[in-house]
């Protein structure tokens, strides 16, 4: 039987791109992983791709500091209530918060940060509590404007404060951090939040476009990638004893920085949401980097179908040591913490 | 060394030898050439980014970055295990501070991630294969109608040498051609009368790009009256289940995992209006598409009726004739110049077969959309300033930044491109629907060529050795 050659064309097409559909929902041929083991004084690192990737790999000291073991995310279910009134004093752009806050849970997954707990009014309080004593291993992502005055009220005794110098981590995007409260009566703004976090008036409420310098004192902005260049309600931490800053700056503003507050941490990105602060502040939480960590070493390198190994030398008298290995470069595909120490 | 076009392509020799194969060595040749230096790097880099979700294991609606109907996510992702196993691109993208500054742009969607040189020529490459595979059926399509070789030629060369297939394919990395290729490809296997494989063609033709649905009721209404006589329900029914098969096979995960809003976004972002305002003026404006895509439903029933009363030859070529007419009249809306790809082979085949004088509109429309593209100025020389030393990247920047400085009555000289191309394109469109109305009110000429088409036929160039 004789095949019509553009029939068979037409099926040959159709089958590429239902070969594509079945690459991307059903049998992936892509595969990536990373170990990390500590024979004493060196970390070994093994990096393994299916295809061709760049990876990166950063070394960090945390000292004492534990590591995030599970992160909160704050949904603010009167969000669209109120967004107008936050936008017209901040400047805000309004979002989809449940689509944003999803989107923040794959990036996290993505890179092997699996324990997330989104919390509303109730569970938040809920498990704020519960931590009492020791949130050294916990973060509460704000991806919002405002929490509920039964966690933060614009009060030196609030929950939020007690939390935080017990050990927690915040992370905070989107909004100028604590500048607003949720009450009864609805949204309420916090005259002195910039005070009560960090002492001094310290956040920008400048949207001047792109930050154009690259901070790359510490390497973290080329290891983790980081690609938001926008430092709108971001923070100038200069002279805060013990702050991290990374990505980029404008006027001493940086888009991502963090700052030690008690026992535990305050970190800030810059910018209005946007799927490329979704990607720094994934790759940021999930390295568990913290203004308590001390970089020992960043390394970046290629794999192609095969296994990459490197070992880095671990000084004595350190703490706890993390691996962070990330693939993929600006286009993360991988990324995996581990703790060899 | 190339010989008559007129002549028989019976074997590789001859095909070599034929003028055809110079047109596809050229239009090859160019479009490797623009490939890996020239690129819209808003879009290269949502490739990448849809790339990277997919080998994240997130689909294509996952994670964000991928804002289109599937198909041209599957071919990504073909493209990206194909990659994987063979290509070694270990950099998609970078972020480049020394570009950040077009970011400042509101304006504009200026993007400073630029992709590499490896991935803009590896992920364009399925753009020319279907390029030079739709050049083939526009050939094939004017070859089975005319049985002339040198008219098919000359369709292929209207189609593959157009400079905005080239720069849609190759500067802007756009797959509107992918929608082409399979709605060319629908039009053939309903001439050939298979029908469930025409159905399954139109979902993937559709499910890339949504224009080619207006040519649904025509299609319909061809079907009809080529099976007139009992075998018409069942024919359109055969259709209607390929089509049905195909939307099935191609968006079962998003309707499996909830996406399916997500997936059909480029549609109803473009459909809807930006919102209501006060005037008229304002109404008209801000629903524009809307209004356009609204009248385009009852144009095309028209069409469709109209054909559906046609046979034989004259259904044959009224098909096309309505067709370049139906595309036309979507585009009412002004449209981004890559949408007009969908234009060109329909107006390819009109040139050729019956009324040469809309060889203008192909002109306006070619010429106006590939200087829209360019007008991108600097901008796309992104990645040969960051991926190669052919260009400094202070050099590209403050040519991009001479480029937005305000020039002409306030305007910059990359808003004159963008605003004077936009114009010439439109033109061109508005030109098709002129001709057409033309020939409706000077007796028809067009359709059967007419007696004053027929008597000036010698002194037209495309048909000086035919016999009329």
């Amino acid at each position: 039987m004789k095949i019509d050659k553009l029939v068979l064309l037409s099926v040959v097409l159709c089958a590429a791109v239902l070969a594509g559909e079945l690459a991307a929902y059903g049998i992936s041929p892509h595969g990536y992983g990373a170990e990390a083991v500590s024979d004493g004084d060196s970390a070994n690192v093994t990096v393994s791709s299916s295809g061709s990737d760049t990876f990166s790999v950063i070394v960090a000291d945390n000292g004492t500091y534990p590591d995030l073991a599970r992160l909160y995310i704050y949904l603010d279910e009167r969000y669209g209530e109120t967004i107008g009134d936050a936008g017209e004093a901040a400047g805000l752009r309004d979002v989809d918060i449940r689509y944003a806050i999803d989107q923040m849970c794959r990036s996290l997954r993505v890179r092997g940060f699996g324990d997330v707990v989104i919390c509303d009014d109730e569970r938040l309080l809920d498990e704020m509590l519960a931590d009492a004593g020791d949130s050294r291993s916990k973060g509460l992502l704000v991806m919002s404007y405002a929490l509920p005055e039964s966690i933060y009220s614009g009060q030196e005794t609030d929950l939020l404060f007690k939390w935080i110098k017990e050990g927690g981590r915040l992370y905070w995007m989107a909004s100028p951090i604590g500048m607003f409260c949720r009450t009864g009566d609805g949204l309420a703004e916090v005259e002195n939040a910039q005070e009560l976090f960090f002492g001094r008036e310290c956040v920008s409420m400048d949207d001047s476009g792109p930050a154009l310098s690259v901070i790359d004192g510490n390497g973290l902005t080329n290891a983790l990638a980081l690609k938001w260049n926008r430092t709108l309600y971001g923070l100038n931490a200069s002279g805060i004893e013990g702050s991290v800053s990374m990505g980029y700056s404008l006027d001493g503003y940086s888009s991502v920085s963090m700052v030690p507050f008690g026992g535990g941490m305050i970190c800030v990105f810059g910018g209005n949401y946007e799927r490329y602060l979704c990607d720094d502040a994934a790759q940021v939480i999930s390295s568990g980097i913290s203004c308590y960590s001390k970089v020992l070493e960043t390394r970046s390198g290629t794999v192609t179908r095969g296994t990459a190994e490197l070992s880095f030398g671990i000084p004595e008298g350190t703490g706890g040591i993390s691996v962070y290995v990330s693939i993929g470069g600006y286009y993360v595909v991988f990324g995996r913490c581990m703790h060899v120490r | 060394m190339f010989g008559d076009s007129s002549a028989r392509i019976s074997s590789p020799y001859t095909l070599v030898r034929h003028p055809v194969f110079l047109i596809a060595v050229i239009g090859i040749a160019v479009r490797l050439c623009i490939f890996p230096f020239v690129e819209v790097g808003y879009d290269s880099d949502f490739w990448a980014t849809i790339i990277g979700n997919i080998e994240a294991g997130e689909g294509l609606y996952g994670l964000e970055g991928y804002y289109y109907t599937p198909v041209w996510g599957y071919i990504l992702s073909f493209m990206s295990v194909l990659q994987e196993t063979f290509l070694n691109i270990d950099v998609m993208g970078l972020r480049v501070p020394a570009f950040f500054l077009v970011e400042s742009y509101p304006e504009w969607f200026f993007s400073s991630t630029v992709t590499s040189v490896e991935f803009n020529f590896w992920v364009k490459v399925p753009l020319l294969i279907s390029d030079l595979i739709i050049g083939y059926l526009v050939y094939w399509l004017i070859k089975d109608k005319t049985q002339d070789m040198r008219k098919a030629t000359i369709g292929f060369g209207l189609w593959f040498l157009c400079p905005l297939v080239i720069f849609t394919s190759s500067i802007s990395g756009m797959f509107d051609t992918f929608s082409v290729l399979f709605a060319l490809l629908c039009i053939i296997m309903v001439r050939k009368d298979r029908l469930f494989l025409a159905g399954i063609l139109f979902s993937f033709a559709v499910l890339t790009k949504f224009f080619p649905i207006y040519l649904a009721f025509l299609l319909i209404a061809y079907i009809i009256a080529k099976h007139r006589g009992g075998a018409e329900y069942r024919s359109v029914a055969k259709a209607v289940a390929g089509v049905l098969a195909g939307f099935l096979m191609l968006m079962a995960p998003q309707i499996a995992d909830g996406t399916l809003s997500e997936s059909v976004l480029f549609i109803t972002t473009r459909v809807s209006g930006e919102g209501t305002a006060g005037t008229l003026l304002d109404t008209i404006l801000s629903n524009g598409a809307a209004i356009t895509y609204i009248i385009a439903i009852f144009v095309s029933l028209f069409l469709a009726w109209s054909l559906s009363k046609k046979s034989g030859e004259e259904l044959d070529d009224s098909f096309f004739k309505y067709a370049l007419l139906m595309v036309a009249v979507i585009f009412i809306f002004p449209p981004a110049p890559q949408y007009l790809v969908l234009l060109i082979p329909f107006l390819a085949i009109y040139i050729v077969t019956k009324d040469p004088k809309f060889k203008w509109s192909w002109a306006l429309v070619s010429v106006g959309g590939a200087v829209f593209i360019l007008g991108g100025n600097f901008v796309l020389f992104m990645s040969l300033g960051t991926f190669t030393d052919l260009m400094p990247q202070d050099h590209i920047m403050s040519m991009i930044e001479l480029f937005q400085t305000p020039a002409f009555l306030g305007a910059s000289p990359m808003s004159w491109i963008y605003y004077s191309a936009g114009a010439v394109q439109y033109a061109g469109i508005l030109l098709i629907l002129l001709l057409f109305l033309k020939a409706k009110f000077t007796g028809g000429r067009g359709e059967n060529g007419g007696k004053a088409a027929r008597l000036r036929r010698p002194f037209l160039s495309f048909y000086k050795q035919e016999k009329v």
